[in-house]
């Protein structure tokens, strides 16, 4: 794919067949919320596959807000994940939702994901910190 | 629009639009890398290749007692002294590659500071390449400043090209 790459680039080319093309989808906790910038970003990260010949991984990081605490006049919750679920919340179900988002986020680009593999990750966690996580030297982070 | 090859409508706009890549270049091993990463993406998108590095013009400090001892010739001479230097700069770092990948690079030169000039120099249509770090700031810095500024404000999406080689180990440019 890099043509007579000198000596500065070849590790570039011989890792080419792992490359991967990473796409990261904003979503801001509100079910199919999802920005004008990110959708750009992956119509680009799957035309930019498209000519390397590599696959995309899009990955979505989700969150849920703190209530490791007494916030705010709202009485403590507990300390553990699974106090989570004295708030009537099932932590599967929002990371269902999030796995939704994003496959509607591939859904609306259309004919351009054609042909393209796309691998999807969804992550709970800082959107910063996942993103960084999920891509290797190699890889082309896109947002 | 190379960006989007596969839509119809992007390719009429490339009739119109002919977008390009556009590497800044400083002569860091950092801009090196962005450039080889340049060449290989304008080689894929089958696009023109723009080269562009930017110089500035320093007064040197003078004690006040002295005056000013530079009259408007010498000053300009200093000028264009360093635009020339800055001319040959950018065909040492580009030339020998251009020949070995056998592709046109494009050389501009633009007098302000880093950014400034290589935000000016990109449209919608083009993609800016940068080194994540130049010749300025620490050598531990993990994202230099003028990568930071292109990818704040250039109009066009940003390559921030992350180089493989220690950011301290300085050698001279191919």
């Amino acid at each position: 794919m890099y043509p007579q790459l000198p000596e500065g680039a070849k590790e570039h080319d011989q890792e080419h067949g792992s490359e991967r093309e990473v796409e990261e989808t904003v979503g801001c906790g509100r079910r199919g919320d999802k920005s004008v910038g990110s959708k750009a970003a992956l119509r680009w990260a799957l035309a930019e596959a498209r000519l390397r010949n590599s696959l995309v991984r899009a990955v979505h990081a989700w969150t849920f807000g703190y209530i490791g605490g007494s916030v705010e006049g709202y009485p403590y919750w507990g300390g553990s994940i699974g106090s989570y679920t004295s708030l009537g919340v099932d932590l599967n179900d929002l990371h269902r939702a999030a796995e939704g988002l994003l496959e509607r986020a591939i859904a609306d680009v259309g004919t351009e994901a054609e042909g393209i593999e796309i691998e999807r990750q969804v992550v709970q966690g800082p959107a910063a910190q996942v993103l960084v996580q999920a891509a290797s030297p190699r890889d082309l982070l896109v947002v | 629009m190379t960006g989007v090859p596969t839509d119809p409508e992007a390719n009429e706009h490339s009739l119109r639009v002919e977008s390009a890549v556009v590497v800044g270049v400083d002569g860091s091993p950092g801009s090196s890398e962005a450039l080889h990463w340049a060449i290989a993406e304008a080689r894929l998108r089958n696009a023109p290749l723009r080269a562009v590095h930017a110089w500035t013009y320093f007064e040197p400090a003078v004690p006040p007692l002295l005056g000013y001892p530079y009259s408007a010739e010498s000053v300009d001479s200093i000028v264009d002294d360093r635009r020339q230097a800055a001319g040959q700069m950018l065909e040492r770092a580009t030339t020998e590659l251009a020949s070995v990948h056998d592709i046109e690079i494009e050389r501009v030169i633009g007098e302000g500071s880093a950014a400034q000039v290589l935000i000016d120099a990109v449209g919608h249509e083009d993609l800016l390449v940068v080194g994540s770090r130049g010749h300025g700031g620490f050598a531990n810095l993990l994202l230099g400043s003028v990568s930071q500024q292109c990818a704040l404000h250039a109009s066009c999406p940003v390559v921030i090209v992350r180089g493989t080689k220690p950011a301290d180990a300085r050698e001279e440019v191919s």
